[in-house]
């Protein structure tokens, strides 16, 4: 399989699989039992927390575990204390999780607006700046695109949401930024910051938020308390261990590599494909992510005919609805014949030239063939 | 006391002399419903009882009686053995909270006593037992019907609980059910269902203009299908190389047109040789371009089989209301698309005109195109395994 939808999931390390194998065999103690195994599988997960604090530079504020990328949105989002009424700033072109959680929000009375986005999927800083006002409890703004890749200054943003209001909280969700682009929690006021482990060659099945000292969260998961109480549910240790194991591993790679095959992939497939809109801004994108629209073309069907050469891509968040993928293409101001026609190529270090060639190739290839069979 | 429940069957009451052959295919059907349960059927004139089942899967054997086309109604019962004092006791709990009235059907002629006077005599009982509640023979919240048969023993029964009607499915042949994703498919397939008719389906598939899950998409509603209509065989038709032909050299204006009439040519000669003796459509008039009278007539005058359209005068509302009370609905509207719209015209026809269409048929390697879509149909057989 030529695997190139790796911003949707990505293959896990083979040292990962191994961790969570022994954690399954092995060490399935339940870390908050009081006999020695269990105590020492406690102490694996805590020295888990310190190592991807020290990754990210956490010292100002404290990492809660929890399941997914999407719980520790939700988290983020339903579980900070913010008053009735309050505004919520968000995006049009966020994560469904984050989305559909501020959505919800409007239904219990919150006021919720959105900031407008770029025509590369960024959002727009002076549109966002121009919404916060004194009872904007909370601005949600993603790091790196998911469909486009774009990059958001968290650091700039968080600064000028607290100039502007200092009481507003600023949560970003970093799921396709984490490890990917380099970013440090000290030197920038974000108070709530989500991940997901399996993005990064990590197994599915684990995420964090993290939390700025002072910011107060009530759980929305209850029980016996784990996460300082932040998140009940025996903790899942193999996990997170292997999860902190992939996030050390990826930090030191090099992720240069990854991004000069997504621009050569670009230009390869501007050159050869007529009417072809590269939506991703190659000077400020995230490496591992490429969208491309085709003219009066259905994106999917181009994925299905690549899945006949063993070529896998995506043809926008998989978490996103049809629906939702059309909804961002208006958002993105394609134009009508654009916009059902995006497709999203992401790489990972798994990757090489040679299948981004053969990519190439066979992309150019159906799209002529089907150019010709359908005009 | 046992518990047992009463099943009434509906309109094959009305059948005279064959009545046996309705009555044997219900009573095959009633045991493939409940395959995986354990029971016993026993048949009395006009009635079954399903007994010696375990009470814990009562609810989960009403629901799927309740699916089983043919019956009238249900009640949940108890039998007891024909003792007048044990039947006060036990009708007590049949009562209810409100008002009651006691009804007493007495086929055993050994009881010496009046059913009016037993219905007064178990009425008494149960106030003195319940001294709130209240008799009244009109309006009453609950009957507690006692029905004392011949074999010496007694069922007293609580409310009627109201099954799908209909004749048993098998007693009206096969039919084949075009079944695209949509809302109206399904429900058009339940509506010959319950008219004695057992399902096959074909479907189009245009891989790659529709993914895979569209095809999962039907899959999962003949699955849902089968749980009123026993098994369906499902034909899944390649299209794509039709849809690129007509693309290719026709007046795509007529794309839906043509379409629709080599589908109902695919589907005759399926329906053929799988011993089908109709063809099922979903069409509602006027809903979509290609279910206008005109429309309707170009593509039905390929079919030498009848076309039945149980839907033709239903409104969506209707159609809607239908597809959710036998729960296809929400699996209807995933949004994958059935067929594709890669080709579907800004402006089809809407009333095309039979000499138009032929001439534009002419275009086509017809015979082609059907035998190559038949060659690489895949069968596949859905079975309820509830």
């Amino acid at each position: 399989m030529y695997f190139f939808d790796n911003a949707s999931t990505t293959r896990v390390y083979k040292e990962c699989a191994e961790i969570l194998n022994d954690y399954n065999l092995n060490k399935y103690y339940n870390p908050s039992a009081l006999y020695g195994p269990a105590v020492e599988i406690k102490k694996d997960i805590e020295k888990s927390r310190l190592e991807i604090s020290a990754l990210i530079k956490a010292s100002k504020g404290n990492i809660i575990f929890t399941s997914s990328g999407s719980e520790a949105d939700s988290l983020a989002l339903f579980g900070l204390k913010k008053a009735k009424g309050s505004r919520i700033i968000s995006s049009k072109a966020e994560h469904s999780a984050v989305l559909n959680s501020v959505n919800q929000l409007k239904n219990d009375d919150f006021e919720v607006v959105f900031a407008e986005t770029n025509s590369d999927g960024s959002v727009n800083e002076e549109s966002l700046c121009s919404l916060i006002d004194g009872n904007t409890s909370l601005v949600s703004i993603m790091h790196v695109n998911s469909l486009t890749g774009a990059i958001n200054d968290i650091s700039k943003i968080s600064k000028k949401v607290k100039e502007k209001n200092d009481k507003t909280i600023f949560h970003t969700d970093a799921v396709q930024s984490y490890g990917k682009l380099p970013f440090r929690l000290d030197n920038c006021p974000v108070d709530l910051y989500s991940v997901s482990s399996h993005k990064i060659h990590a197994p599915k099945g684990c995420g964090f938020l993290y939390v700025a000292n002072g910011v107060k969260l009530s759980p929305i998961i209850y029980g016996g308390g784990q996460e300082k109480g932040l998140r009940s549910s025996t903790e899942n240790a193999g996990a997170i261990c292997a999860f902190s194991y992939a996030s050390q591993k990826f930090f030191k790679t090099d992720k240069s590599c990854i991004k000069q095959l997504l621009v050569k992939t670009a230009k390869t497939l501007q050159e050869n494909i007529k009417d072809l809109k590269i939506i991703t801004d190659l000077n400020n994108c995230a490496p591992h992510i490429l969208c491309v629209a085709f003219k009066n073309l259905k994106s999917e069907i181009l994925l299905h005919l690549l899945e006949k050469h063993e070529i896998l891509v995506g043809t926008g968040s998989a978490c996103n609805s049809l629906k939702g993928n059309l909804r961002f293409a208006e958002e993105l101001k394609l134009g009508k014949e654009y916009e059902n026609g995006i497709l999203r190529i992401s790489f990972s270090e798994f990757n090489n030239e040679d299948e981004c060639a053969f990519l190439c190739d066979k992309i150019c290839e159906e799209t002529s063939v089907l150019y010709k069979k359908l005009f | 006391m046992e518990k047992t429940i009463l099943l009434r069957f509906g309109e094959i009451y009305l059948k005279g002399r064959n009545k046996q052959y309705f009555e044997k295919i219900l009573l095959n059907n009633i045991k493939f419903a409940l395959k995986n349960n354990n029971f016993i059927l026993s048949v009395t004139r006009g009635r079954y009882f399903i007994e010696n089942y375990l009470s814990e899967e009562e609810d989960e054997i009403i629901e799927k009686l309740k699916r089983v086309i043919g019956l009238h109604s249900l009640s949940r019962a108890v039998k007891i053995k024909t003792d007048i004092e044990e039947i006060k006791k036990a009708s007590v709990n049949f009562a209810g909270d409100t008002t009651f009235r006691v009804t007493v059907k007495r086929a055993d002629n050994s009881i010496k006593i009046s059913s009016t006077r037993l219905s007064g005599e178990i009425g008494a009982y149960i106030l003195s037992q319940k001294p709130n509640l209240k008799v009244d023979l009109f309006n009453f919240d609950k009957e507690v019907y006692i029905d004392m048969r011949e074999n010496g023993f007694t069922y007293i029964l609580s409310d009627k609980i109201m099954c799908e009607h209909g004749m048993p499915v098998g007693t009206s042949g096969n039919g084949m059910l075009l079944l695209s994703g949509g809302i109206d498919s399904p429900v058009a397939g339940f509506r010959m269902i319950k008219r004695g008719v057992k399902l096959k389906a074909v479907h189009f598939h245009s891989f790659p203009y529709t993914s895979e899950l569209a095809k999962q998409k039907v899959i999962d509603l003949a699955s849902i299908l089968v749980k009123y209509g026993m098994e369906i065989e499902l034909y899944v038709v390649p299209f794509t190389e039709v849809q690129e032909a007509i693309h290719k050299n026709c007046d795509n204006r007529f794309m839906i047109t043509l379409m629709r009439r080599i589908m109902m040519r695919i589907a005759e000669i399926l329906a053929r040789k799988s011993h089908c003796g109709a063809i099922i459509t979903g069409e509602s008039l006027g809903q979509v371009a290609s279910q206008t009278m005109q429309s309707i007539y170009v593509t039905n005058s390929v079919a030498q089989m009848p076309v039945f359209r149980p839907l033709i005068g239903m409104d969506k509302e209707e159609i809607i209301s239908t597809a959710k009370h036998i729960g296809t609905f929400e699996t209807s509207i995933l949004p994958y698309e059935d067929c594709c719209t890669v080709f579907l015209p800004e402006n089809p026809v809407i009333k095309p005109v039979y000499e138009e269409v032929i001439e534009q048929e002419k275009k086509l390697d017809i015979e082609t195109l059907i035998k190559n879509a038949i060659d690489n149909t895949e069968k596949q057989i859905i079975t309820n395994n509830e």
